[in-house]
C-alpha cells in the first residue's frame, strides 16, 4: 500500500485505569480528520469544535453540525485560542507522560521538555522500559534546554527594551501622573532597566542627537522617534487577515471567474464546474488560514494549494485509466459479478473471518462512541426501484 | 503524498484493529486502500445468527466529507438490501456525518440486520414476509445464511 501512516500523533493506548487522560487526548482531537486540531473553531451554535478547514469543507456540502446536526454556517466559527493553546502544549508531552506512566517514573518537574524537540511517539519508545533513571529520559532527544533559559518568559526580552526607548526620547520627564500606558510599563520594571539613569543623562545634553528605533533599527532625530514609533509599530503588527466572502457562483459568468481566479494568482483554466470548485476549495483553505494565530502567507498557501490539486488530477486520472464498471439492472448479471469478486478476494476474506473468530470469544463490544451503532433510522422512501424478481 | 481522505482511511483501520467492534471486521484491498472489504457476522438471536456475510466499501476521495458506497457481495434477504446488495439505511445518504468511520458504519449495518424497517423496503418481498409471515422470511433468511458460508 503506498500511504504510509503517520505514527506520530495516533493515540497510543492510554493505561486504562486513567481513561480521563484518554478522554482529554479524544477531545484534542478533530471528529472529523481524526487529527490533533489545526486552527481549531468553535461552533457558536453549539459549542463542538473542528479544524477549521476541515468543518468548512463539511458546511460547504452540508449546513449543519457534524455531531448535533443543529444547523450551522460558517459565519458561527470562532477561533478557539485556548484548546488551540492545549493542543500546543500538550502533544510535546504527551509521550512524556506516557512513558513516566509506564516506565512508573514519578513526574518531577526536573526536566524540561525542549517543545522543539518533542520526544518521538513511536511505539517502540514507550513500551520498554529501557531507563531507570528518569534524567536519561531525554537522552538522544536533544539536550533540553538550561532551566534558566526556560522559566524567562520571551516577551521580556522584547518590551522593556522598547519600552526604555520610548522613555528615552520624552524631552521632559514623565510624572507619575501622566505617564502613557508604555511608560508605566517601563516604569513597573524599573528594576530590570535603567530607563531613569539614561533619561536624566539624555536631558542634560541638548545637542541635536540621533536614536535608533527600537523596531526598526534606523536612526532619526529624537524629536522625531515617537512619531516614527507610531507608525513603525502599527507596520510590524500583522493585520488581522479577513476571510473572503462567499461567491454566488451561480449567477458569475465563467469570464468573471476566471477574472477573480486569475486575481488570486491562481490558475484559470478549466470548465465551469473545475473553476467553480477550485475557487471554492481556495476559499476554504483560505478563510481557515484566518483563524490561525499567524496566518501563512498567501504565496505559501498558493503553494498548497497547487500541489495539492495536482494530487487530486493524478490520482483522478489514475482512476479513469482502469475499466469503468458497467452498471446493470439485470440481476443475474450482478449475482455473477459478485460471486465473481467473492472468489478474487476469497483470501482477503477468509482473512477477516480469521480475524473475528479469533478474538477473545467474551469480547464486550466497547463503550468507545463512534463504533457504537448509530440509531438506524431507515429512510422513508427507498431510493431506487424495487428489484425483487429475483424472489419469485 | 497523500490526500486527506487517504489519511482518514489509514486512522479509520488503525481504529478498527485497535478496538474492533464485536462481529465485524475490516481491512483495504491490496492494491488500493480507496476500496475496502469487510464482514459483518450474523447478530446473536436474529435469523441471520452465524451467517459470515461479505460486503464491499469504496470511497471517494470526499470522504469523510461524503459517505462510501457500501454493498453486500453475499446474497442478502433483508427489507432494506437490495436486489444488487446496496443498502437502504440514512446513515449512508442523507443523516451521513463525517464524524462516523468504517466502524461505525459497519456496527450500523450489522444493527440493521437484528431490526429491519419494512416500512421503507428495498425488497418488497422480504419487507412483506417479514410482517406477514414471519416463519417463512426466516427460511429464506437460514438459506442466505447457509450460502454465505460457501462464498
Amino acid at each position: 500500500m503506498e500511504d504510509s501512516l503517520n505514527f506520530e500523533d495516533i493515540p497510543i493506548v492510554w493505561p486504562k485505569n486513567l481513561p480521563q487522560l484518554k478522554n482529554i487526548d479524544d477531545r484534542l482531537h478533530c471528529p472529523i480528520c481524526y487529527n490533533y486540531m489545526i486552527n481549531p473553531v468553535i461552533s457558536t451554535a453549539c459549542s463542538h469544535n473542528f479544524c477549521s478547514r476541515c468543518i468548512r469543507n463539511n458546511i460547504s456540502l452540508k449546513n449543519s453540525c457534524p455531531i448535533c446536526f443543529i444547523d450551522m454556517s460558517d459565519g458561527m466559527l470562532r477561533p478557539n485560542r485556548c484548546l488551540e493553546e492545549i493542543i500546543k502544549c500538550f502533544q510535546p508531552v504527551k509521550s512524556y507522560i506516557l512513558k513516566s506512566l509506564v516506565d512508573k517514573i514519578p513526574i518531577t518537574g526536573d526536566e524540561h521538555l525542549d517543545e522543539n524537540h518533542p520526544i518521538e511517539t513511536t511505539k517502540d519508545n514507550i513500551l520498554p522500559c529501557s531507563s531507570s533513571a528518569s534524567g536519561s529520559l531525554l537522552d538522544g532527544e536533544g539536550p533540553p534546554k538550561k532551566s534558566s533559559d526556560l522559566l524567562v518568559p520571551s516577551f521580556e526580552y522584547q518590551l522593556p527594551q522598547a519600552a526604555d526607548k520610548l522613555d528615552l526620547d520624552k524631552s521632559t520627564p514623565a510624572t507619575d501622573t501622566q505617564q502613557s500606558p508604555m511608560a508605566s510599563c517601563s516604569q513597573s520594571r524599573k528594576s530590570t532597566s535603567r530607563a531613569s539613569v539614561h533619561q536624566q543623562s539624555q536631558n542634560t545634553t541638548h545637542i541635536i542627537k540621533e536614536v535608533p528605533c527600537p523596531v526598526c533599527n534606523t536612526y532619526m532625530r529624537e524629536k522625531l522617534i515617537n512619531v516614527h514609533l507610531d507608525s513603525c509599530l502599527e507596520k510590524t503588527k500583522p493585520a488581522k487577515r479577513k476571510p473572503m466572502p462567499k461567491m454566488i457562483y451561480n449567477l458569475m459568468k465563467d469570464q468573471e471567474l476566471r477574472k477573480k481566479l486569475r486575481e488570486l494568482g491562481l490558475n484559470a483554466s478549466g470548465d465551469k464546474t473545475t473553476l467553480i470548485n477550485r475557487h471554492k476549495k481556495f476559499t476554504i483553505l483560505y478563510n481557515s488560514e484566518c483563524d490561525a494565530t499567524d496566518p501563512r502567507p498567501v504565496e505559501e498557501l498558493k503553494a498548497i494549494f497547487e500541489q495539492e490539486e495536482a494530487e487530486s488530477r493524478r490520482l483522478a486520472n489514475e482512476l479513469r485509466c482502469a475499466p469503468a464498471k458497467v452498471k446493470t439492472n439485470d440481476v443475474r448479471k450482478i449475482e455473477e459479478e459478485n460471486l465473481q469478486y467473492l472468489r478474487n478476494n476469497k483470501e482477503s476474506y477468509d482473512r477477516l473471518i480469521n480475524e473475528i473468530r479469533q478474538r477473545p470469544t467474551l469480547a464486550v463490544p466497547s463503550l468507545r462512541l463512534p463504533a457504537e451503532p448509530i440509531p438506524v433510522q431507515v429512510k422513508s422512501e427507498p431510493l431506487k426501484e424495487e428489484h425483487n424478481s429475483e424472489d419469485e | 503524498m497523500s490526500t486527506p481522505a487517504r489519511r482518514r482511511l489509514m486512522r479509520d483501520f488503525k481504529r478498527l484493529q485497535e478496538d474492533p467492534p464485536a462481529g465485524v471486521s475490516g481491512a483495504p484491498t491490496d492494491n488500493n486502500i480507496m476500496i475496502w472489504n469487510a464482514v459483518i457476522f450474523g447478530p446473536h438471536d436474529t435469523p441471520f445468527e452465524d451467517g459470515t456475510f461479505k460486503l464491499t466499501i469504496e470511497f471517494t476521495e470526499e470522504y469523510p466529507n461524503k459517505p462510501p458506497t457500501v454493498r453486500f457481495v453475499s446474497k442478502m434477504f433483508h427489507p432494506n438490501v437490495y436486489a444488487d446488495g446496496g443498502i437502504c439505511l440514512d446513515i449512508l445518504q442523507n443523516r451521513w456525518s463525517p464524524t462516523y468511520d468504517v466502524s461505525a458504519i459497519l456496527t450500523s449495518i450489522q444493527s440493521l440486520l437484528s431490526d429491519p424497517n419494512p416500512n421503507s423496503p428495498a425488497n418488497s418481498m422480504a419487507a412483506q414476509l417479514y410482517k406477514e409471515n414471519r416463519r417463512e422470511y426466516e427460511k429464506r433468511v437460514k438459506a442466505c445464511v447457509e450460502q454465505s458460508w460457501m462464498d
